[in-house]
């Protein structure tokens, strides 16, 4: 349970696994992430020591963190550890914070099933076939726009942070 | 239900996406232009080229249909050639 | 129970397990693997239901769900097909649209009085004997009347599920065609479902003369191909790009196909003549189903007409089962493989050339077929038959291929159907291709099979296709004149016949698709299955054309009928929650939808909270929750030049620090959206705009920007960041009270400015602006700091008397000053100048979004203007939104805001009304709910602190 002196509160904080549908459901809103957008990002990411993946919606793997490309100059940079440091460059113009930290709430599905779990709530193939992992799918799930990173046993799911409520709620439907 | 390939993100359901409108030949600061197209426009059968949006990834793009038909013939990105004047 | 034919027949039964139900509340009795339909027949029960208008008796006339004959109530379920429900322990069936169940029904009674019941009466009768008598009398009565199953309103929800698939090939039907498509197709390398209606493969395998040894080997093969097979799963339609909805019981499945093969088979027709609707008349198929899926005894003696080589093999499957075939009625215009004819004699079965069937005769009240009458050329005969089995060729099915765009043609001189006009992705195998003889029926399956997988870029054989070895023997056959006693339908759901239609041209209905909507042939449960061929046929007759110049019949999904709880969406409602929405609902508010959003309308069990909190605001300080508000941040060398472009002010050289009103117009210069833009920094803006519209002028900016290609980055960060409006006289001496690193002084921090801060340990960026009249200072801070900074706020304001308060009294507020609300007060074609708002529309800009229309309408003249408007409370207690403000008697606007405010004491709002009423002092008349004429005082712009001192402070 948060701490009553915790300054940051997010919508699931403190919920156990078991509270999450079938207990596989990772909420990770608290974690750090940074989002990254404008001209500016490959020259951020030369500057901040980062790879700038080479094709849209595929991901970069470096120094315990995930690279994902979500646009032409959009990034968004996901630890695969709590406490892995992100790196910042400072006075890169045209580079701007996309308050992705604040804006999404990241549910991380962990089981190599999770394509049945998300099958009834978006028409968007995501068999490894269409969606291998590394791959970024950007899609919608009933009606939530999520952006989801693709790993062989496990998805993550990125999603509006003030329907969290909601996604849990559709993910427990199914 | 249709689908239609987002330039980026490729094929998705047609729910995805939001209509913006036809590519407009017209010049924004000018009253008369601006009138002709709001309630003059021509709606003919045929190829036309229209502004789409991918909800998900907010991509803005461009796509070639047949009002007739339906039928979306390629769709790309914007370069900076559309914006056409009178 | 009569005694079933024993074993191989009945291959669908398990003779072991006897099942116990129900019928029209009498026992009855079947075996696991009947069909509710199967188990009647199997106690020799025909009567299942009554017809829809003269409410005769009807029994199976498919068995396979294509007929709404056996449409039956099941315990609380109306409407169920009973030959393709599956018999199960205790099932409460009953039959539908009648007054005393299948066997007695008192409105059999209209059967006599068809005469007054003619075509199209339903336009044209209940006009009387009053005006008000359709409402009073008729309507309730028809109602009670009309419907088929009963609907149990106190029934709880059930759960239905729903599954995406996406495959290489889709195969509709797994009869031989449709699985030698399918095992082909997966051969080759595809993703391949297959998917029937049937609870097993095999199609017309299962229940047709044919050899045990090919539907084994014919599933063996299917086996080790690896396909996906959904059984008891009816595709119920096509849409574009191959998205297709099969149903499975509980189950939606959304299929979305790379390539489609249609193996649908065809729907057999029925024999137009009088009485062709008694039970125990039906289709060659359905015998040989209920023969051999169920080992049903269907008669005690019967004809059959052999139209198409399927009624011969029918009379052969009866023989063997030591049924007693009277005669094989053989029509003129058939043509039977001499073989089969052969073998119907050495059954020593009698042989009716020429023949033709004029009309049936029932047992008393029709409850059974007594005899068939037919004429030959040498005269007219009848057979007694207790069944009637009419094989007069069949359709295609269409349904799906014409969803898909094809054409359903007829060739005179073949008397047969085709499809043509098929999308390149969609395949036809079997005898929805109008091929019947069973080698050539399987290697057109391998043929589609094969083409789809090439047409996937996979390597597949192309097999040569076999001559049809039936062909020329399938035909369809015409419609008679009508019969001059009538009873010869053409359509059994509306208990239409031949001299409806002849009628319904008569009443100068020439076009197919008004002869449908005249009559109504063709809407019924089975969507003019059976009707729509003779339909085409009577009109292309009576009107002297070919049933090709008339078209036959469109088709629209869906196939068949669907569960509202398939389509229906998730189970949750998608809702917006703000960071302080547990403090709300804790703290006893009233939370109220806000489009997807849900606020707190005001904090306390009933609404005179309100009155309160609206008090607090004006003598203390209260705080809004507004985290809905929609927030962008723009940013980039060309930010300030954007915004110039979008909104009606200037922000190009807005400085640092300022922060502006927004107004945003479309291009015929309506106003759509406002909000307030705060320059954080030469190349940063932040942006507000309402809760309502953001996603819409996100969007919009989206689109200009990629047209405009300017130097900026525009992202909609609503979620982002919570807002907190601390607003009333005290609010800067609560904000003083908190740690922070922000000059919050009068002097430091003047009104309409913009700090960026930290405040009780919170970022904050924070606004000084005027919405609610008082001293205000909207705070946004990033939405994890949200409830640290409220419960900071409430806790160094509680000396103040700080409290928080809802939208109804912030609704109140800021109408004490007369401001706007985009949507509220605004319409599509409300304009700067109509709200008064000239002031926010700058004139030395060359150009933003509406300028050149604002300029055009202003040449038109002012039709309308929005007015402030006061009266007392008493005289306005029935005035309500959109009440009509009148001028001379007539309408000239109407009031789009009105509230009373206990600090005035009067009751205020904002009215569209004549712009030369738009004086301080004059008079308007407003019409309120009880349509009564009021009076009340047009007022300037703001009703409170009309020279703003309070928020300026």
């Amino acid at each position: 349970m948060a701490a009553m002196t915790s300054i940051r509160h997010f919508p699931l904080t403190g919920l156990p696994p078991a509270a999450t549908p079938g207990g596989f459901i990772l909420d990770r809103t608290a974690w750090p992430r940074k989002g990254l957008r404008g001209a500016g990002t490959p020259a951020w990411c030369a500057a901040a020591g980062l790879p700038f993946p080479g094709r849209v919606n595929t991901v970069a793997q470096s120094h315990g963190l995930r690279i994902a490309r979500l646009g032409s100059f959009e990034l968004l940079i996901v630890p695969d550890s709590r406490s892995a440091a992100i790196p910042d460059a400072p006075g890169i113009p045209d580079a701007f914070d996309g308050y992705r930290d604040e804006s999404w709430a990241w549910l991380r599905v962990e089981r190599p099933e999770w394509r049945d779990l998300l099958a009834p709530l978006t028409s968007t193939d995501l068999s490894p076939r269409s969606a291998p992992a590394g791959s970024v799918v950007q899609t919608r799930l009933a009606t939530l726009d999520a952006v989801l990173l693709i790993e062989d046993d496990a998805v993550d799911i990125f999603a509006d942070i003030a329907s969290t409520d909601f996604l849990l709620a559709l993910l427990g439907e199914g | 239900m249709k689908r239609l390939t987002c330039p980026m993100n490729g094929v998705r359901d047609i729910s995805e996406f939001q209509y913006l409108g036809p590519v407009r030949r017209t010049r924004p600061d000018d009253a008369d232009a601006v009138t002709r197209h709001l309630f003059y426009i021509e709606n003919p059968v045929g190829p036309m080229i229209e502004w789409w949006r991918h909800r998900p990834s907010n991509t803005v793009f461009l796509a070639e249909r047949h009002t007739g038909t339906d039928e979306i013939f390629r769709t790309w990105l914007p370069d900076g050639s559309e914006q056409q004047n009178d | 129970m009569t005694e079933r034919l024993n074993a191989p027949w009945g291959s669908r039964i398990d003779r072991s397990r006897r099942l116990d139900f129900s019928f029209d509340g009498k026992p009855a009795q079947g075996f696991a693997g009947d069909t509710v339909a199967s188990a009647l027949l199997g106690s020799d029960r025909w009567v299942l239901s009554r017809s829809f208008k003269y409410h005769r008796p009807r029994g199976p006339l498919t068995m396979a769900g294509q007929d709404s004959n056996t449409l039956v109530q099941i315990g609380a379920e109306p409407n169920v097909l009973a030959d393709r429900h599956p018999l199960a322990a205790g099932l409460a069936v009953s039959a539908q649209n009648t007054t005393h169940g299948a066997d007695r029904d008192l409105n059999s009674a209209l059967d006599r009085f068809g005469r007054f019941m003619p075509v199209g009466f339903y336009y044209r009768t209940f006009f009387g004997p009053r005006k008000s008598s359709w409402l009073r009398y008729w309507e309730p009565l028809i109602r009670k009347s009309a419907g088929l199953g009963r609907i149990d309103t106190a029934l709880p929800p059930a759960h239905y599920r729903k599954q995406n698939l996406h495959c290489d090939v889709l195969v509709v039907g797994a009869g031989p065609a449709g699985m030698a498509a399918a095992r082909t197709a997966a051969l080759a390398g595809a993703e391949v479902v297959l998917v029937d209606s049937e609870p097993e493969t095999g199609g017309a395998l299962t229940y047709g003369r044919y050899a045990d040894s090919l539907l084994r080997e014919q599933r063996e093969a299917l086996e080790s191909a690896g396909v996906r097979i959904l059984l008891g799963a009816t595709c119920n339609g096509w849409f574009a790009d191959n998205f297709l909805p099969v149903l499975q019981g509980d189950l939606l499945w959304r299929i979305r196909a790379a390539q489609v093969v249609i193996a649908a088979g065809t729907q057999e027709q029925p024999l137009v003549f009088r009485n062709n609707d008694l039970p125990g008349i039906v289709t060659a198929s359905a015998v040989q189903r209920m023969l051999r899926h169920y080992g049903v005894r269907p008669a005690s003696r019967s004809v059959v007409f052999a139209g198409t080589p399927h009624g011969a093999m029918a009379a052969l499957d009866l023989a063997e089962a030591g049924v007693p075939v009277a005669a094989v009625l053989v029509p003129a215009e058939a043509r039977l493989p001499e073989a089969l004819l052969s073998e119907l004699r050495a059954e020593g079965l009698r042989i009716v050339e020429a023949a033709s069937v004029v009309g049936a005769q029932g047992t008393r009240g029709n409850r059974r077929l007594k005899s068939l009458r037919i004429e030959t050329p040498a005269g007219q005969e009848s057979l007694h038959c207790d069944l009637a089995v009419i094989d007069a060729g069949s359709t295609p099915g269409y349904q799906l291929p014409l969803h898909a765009g094809a054409k359903l043609g007829f060739d005179e001189v073949s008397q047969t159907y085709s499809l043509t006009n098929l999308p390149a992705s969609m395949r036809l195998a079997g005898s929805v291709a109008g091929i019947h003889g069973i080698d050539s029926v399987i290697r057109s399956g391998e043929i589609a099979g094969s083409n789809a997988a090439r047409a996937l870029g996979l390597a597949a054989d192309a097999p040569p296709a076999l001559p049809d070895a039936d062909a020329g023997f399938h035909r369809t056959y015409p419609v008679p004149p009508a019969h001059n006693q009538g009873r010869d339908f053409i359509d059994f759901d509306e208990d239409l016949q031949v001299k409806d239609i002849v009628n319904a041209v008569a009443d100068g209905y020439a076009e197919l698709e008004l002869v449908k909507r005249y009559s109504t042939v063709g809407m019924g449960p089975s969507q003019g299955r059976h009707s729509a061929l003779a339909t085409a046929k009577i009109v292309a007759e009576a009107t002297g054309r070919s049933v090709a110049q008339i078209g036959i019949t469109t088709s629209r999904p869906p196939f068949g009928p669907e569960k509202l709880g398939l389509l229906a969406g998730p189970q949750h409602n998608h809702a917006r929650l703000t960071p302080m929405d547990g403090w709300h609902r804790d703290a006893g508010a009233k939370m109220i939808p806000a489009g997807i959003w849900w606020r707190p309308l005001y904090y306390g069990a009933s609404a005179e909270v309100v009155a309160d909190e609206i008090r607090t605001v004006r003598d203390g300080v209260g705080m809004l929750d507004v985290s809905t508000l929609g927030k962008l941040a723009v940013r980039g060398p060309d930010a300030g030049a954007f915004l110039d472009r979008i909104y009606t002010m200037a922000h190009e050289k807005q400085p640092v620090g300022r922060v502006r009103y927004c107004l945003m117009l479309n291009e015929m210069g309506s106003v759509i959206d406002d909000g307030v833009a705060y320059r954080i920094g030469p190349e940063e803006f932040y942006v507000t705009a309402t809760t309502g519209a953001v996603d819409r002028v996100f969007a919009e900016m989206s689109l200009l920007n990629a047209q405009w290609r300017m130097k900026v980055d525009i992202q909609n960060i609503t979620a982002a960041f919570a807002a907190i409006n601390v607003t009333g006289p005290k609010a800067r001496q609560v904000l003083q009270a908190l740690e922070s690193d922000i000059d919050l002084t009068a002097d430091g921090f003047p009104y309409l400015e913009g700090r960026t801060g930290h405040l009780a340990g919170c970022p904050v960026r924070i606004m000084r602006i005027g919405f609610t009249g008082e001293l205000s200072y909207e705070l946004h801070t990033p939405r994890s700091y949200a409830l640290t900074l409220w419960n900071a706020l409430l806790e160094a304001g509680a000396p103040q008397g700080l409290k928080p308060y809802g939208l109804e009294a912030s609704r109140i507020l800021r109408l004490e000053k007369g401001h706007i609300i985009i949507g509220q007060d605004t319409d599509a074609l409300s304009s700067p100048d109509e709200l008064g708002m000239e002031w926010a529309l700058s004139k030395k800009k060359p150009y933003y979004i509406g300028k050149p229309a604002v300029e055009k309408r202003r040449g038109l003249g002012l039709q309308r203007a929005l007015i402030r408007f006061e009266l007392s409370p008493e005289d306005g207690a029935k005035l309500g939104e959109s009440c009509l403000v009148l001028r001379g008697g007539e309408p000239a606007g109407f009031v789009t805001s009105i509230g009373v405010s206990p600090g005035l004491g009067r009751m205020i709002g904002l009215a569209y009304a004549h712009p030369e009423d738009n004086r301080p002092g004059a008079r308007i008349t407003l019409r309120d709910r009880a349509g009564t004429n009021v009076e009340a005082t047009v007022v300037a712009h703001a009703f409170y602190d009309p020279e703003n001192k309070r928020q300026e402070m």
